[in-house]
């Protein structure tokens, strides 16, 4: 089994890869939660539906969340009663958000409720939530903080931010499916998500960087090439947060865990021991590429 | 001005049938909050709504409760992800009861929400909730309890009743409802099974007090011909009165000057006026409102 820790962009673009590749019960995705938020009374959790979707076969890849071809109905009666939904929740989607709403009412934890939509949309892989308990990335700007996929989806990043903060009442811990997964796995696999709002909240939950140093072969995938990402919003939070908007500065984030760091073969900056590939993928191909490199890399076939 | 009562399907086909004799600005609706709950984590208010949508003209008249040609997206996928709902909520009025609960999270009482949402789709009727506080009803079936409404729409025909208990006993009515009931003429109770709604709203703390300073017309739901919808039949039971004229009747009569029945009704209650009472068609709803307001222009004249 392999294990991947994945946000909503970079990771599920190898995921698809590997998909293709390995037995879909074969695969585990740690998915960062630090960005949900409860929206017309129902809970959003964008990257474990991303994901979700993604192994479901229902992913909306023009842009990687959402459900292909579904209909916006509801979103659209609702901005014209004036309520802007900052994000173009589509009808399916929300009976998503609605059935996971009503679990988390009724007292279930997420990890189960995650299992239970899972279980009905037909996906073998694991998919698991990071932590049970809410954390939230903010971003910081002069005026004040802001929740970051407002920042992200409804003002598309382009506001001047100070810092990433992550808030929660206690302190995430990791659940115990967590760290099982990462213990059971023959490799653990960080994809090029973006580090500081994708994977650090992650490594973040009680339990996960000291499991991952135990672990003796974490590769993990520089989303940088130079100083720009291959997409989304990291360089921006990467300055915000004090670290270096490149692959340098990613590897600073993993060094004490990592075993195998890979970066893009077009990437400027030099960091010893990298191993280069070619991490754009920019099709399905490319994906494919990318996951047979890593599954070599791990099987040694 | 005359206000409406309303708290089922009957006095809305006379509402369809009072605006070709009525502008729609002389017209009130206190609507009942006894179906009234929480679905999908959004505030369900089918009378009120079904108010709202008649005025707009897009009311489903085939069933007299939500939007004409509404769609079923969220609804239809909720079962495919482990979810479900008691009773269909189509995508457009689910948007109208998002945007009415983020009204109420916002601070807004009932009242303000509605009138907000009245605006927002250029009503010209004054519609507003019989009472601010939460006061839907309880079915108790001797095995659970369901809201009113999902009794109403989804429970098996004959599904026992034993009580009805309703969210707040005797909750105040809003200064809202007081002000349009001092300014009619007459009030109307169409011809509602009294136990669907009606008796919620005269049961508020100052209702019948206000009813009786003003001219109250109420026309009876059953007429004797044909036997009465089991349900209908079980509500009536549930507080105490056979499901007949004469029952109805007898929970008005402390408050109606004028009690209305089919012609051919066989219960004899003294003083009843005698009208064609059924509203199969819209012809029908325009001719007892002609009726009716010859009875209240002779009487407050």
């Amino acid at each position: 089994m392999i294990t991947f820790l994945s946000g909503g962009t970079g990771t599920p673009k190898l995921l698809r890869g590997m998909l293709d590749l390995l037995e879909e019960r074969d695969i585990a995705v740690i998915v960062n939660t630090a960005e949900d938020i409860w929206l017309s009374g129902n809970h959003l959790s964008p990257d474990v539906d991303t994901v979700m979707y993604l192994v479901a076969g229902v992913l909306n890849t023009d842009r990687w969340w959402g459900i292909r071809d579904d209909t916006y109905i509801t979103h659209d009666l609702l901005a014209r009663l004036g309520i802007e939904e900052f994000i173009a929740v589509g009808d399916r989607d929300r009976a998503v958000h609605v059935a996971r709403g009503e679990m988390l009412r009724g007292g279930m934890r997420l990890t189960e409720a995650t299992k239970a939509l899972c279980e009905r949309l037909g996906v073998r892989a694991t998919v698991l939530p990071m932590t049970d308990s809410p954390v939230t990335t903010y971003v910081k700007m002069r005026q004040g903080e802001m929740h970051f996929q407002e920042y992200w989806v409804k003002h598309r990043g382009a506001l001047a931010i100070e810092g990433v903060v992550r808030r929660s009442r206690e302190p995430p811990v990791a659940t115990p499916e967590v760290i099982a997964a990462i213990e059971a796995s023959d490799a653990v696999v960080i994809g090029p998500s973006n580090p500081v709002t994708s994977i650090s909240p992650i490594l973040e939950c009680a339990g996960v960087r000291e499991a991952l140093r135990r672990h003796r072969r974490v590769i993990a995938v520089s989303p940088f090439i130079g100083d720009a990402p291959v997409s989304g919003p990291a360089a921006a939070l990467m300055r915000a947060s004090g670290r270096e908007p490149s692959s340098a500065g990613t590897y600073g984030l993993y060094e004490d865990f990592v075993d195998i760091f890979i970066q893009d073969i077009r990437d400027p900056v030099e960091i010893e021991g990298a191993l280069r590939l070619d991490t754009l993928m920019v099709y399905r191909g490319k994906s494919l590429d990318l996951a047979k490199s890593i599954v070599t890399l791990i099987y040694g076939y | 001005m005359i206000t409406f009562l309303s708290g089922g399907t009957g006095t809305l086909a006379l509402i369809r049938g009072s605006r070709q004799i009525l502008h729609d600005s002389d017209i009130a609706v206190v609507a009942s909050t006894a179906g009234d709950s929480w679905v999908s984590g959004s505030h369900a208010a089918p009378d009120i709504d079904a108010a709202i949508f008649l005025f707009a003209g897009i009311l489903d008249t085939g069933r007299w409760w939500g939007i004409r040609g509404d769609t079923y997206a969220t609804h239809n996928y909720l079962p495919k992800v482990a979810g479900g709902e008691p009773f269909p909520v189509g995508d457009r009025a689910r948007a109208v009861q998002i945007a009415r609960t983020n009204l109420l999270r916002r601070g807004m009482t009932l009242t303000e929400a509605v009138q907000a949402q009245c605006r927002a789709l250029s009503i010209g009727a004054t519609v507003l909730p019989a009472t601010d506080t939460e006061a839907g009803v309880l079915v108790d079936t001797g095995t659970e309890r369901l809201p009113l409404f999902e009794y109403w729409t989804c429970a098996a025909a004959d599904t026992e009743v034993r009580e009805l208990i309703p969210a707040t006993r005797e909750p105040p009515v809003t200064d809202a409802v007081r002000v349009v009931i001092e300014a009619s003429d007459a009030v109307i109770i169409g011809p509602d099974n009294p136990a669907r709604g009606i008796l919620s709203i005269l049961d508020c703390a100052g209702m019948r007090d206000l009813l009786s300073d003003r001219f109250v017309v109420a026309v009876s739901p059953f007429s004797g011909d044909v036997a009465p919808d089991p349900k209908d039949a079980a509500l009536m039971y549930a507080v105490g009165e056979k499901p007949t004229s004469y029952g109805v009747f007898r929970l008005y009569r402390d408050a109606v000057d004028v009690f209305v029945q089919d012609l051919h009704d066989p219960d004899e209650i003294p003083g009843s006026l005698r009208l064609e009472t059924h509203l199969l068609h819209d012809r029908q709803a325009e001719s007892l409102a002609w009726d009716i307001m010859a009875v209240i222009r002779h009487a407050v004249s």
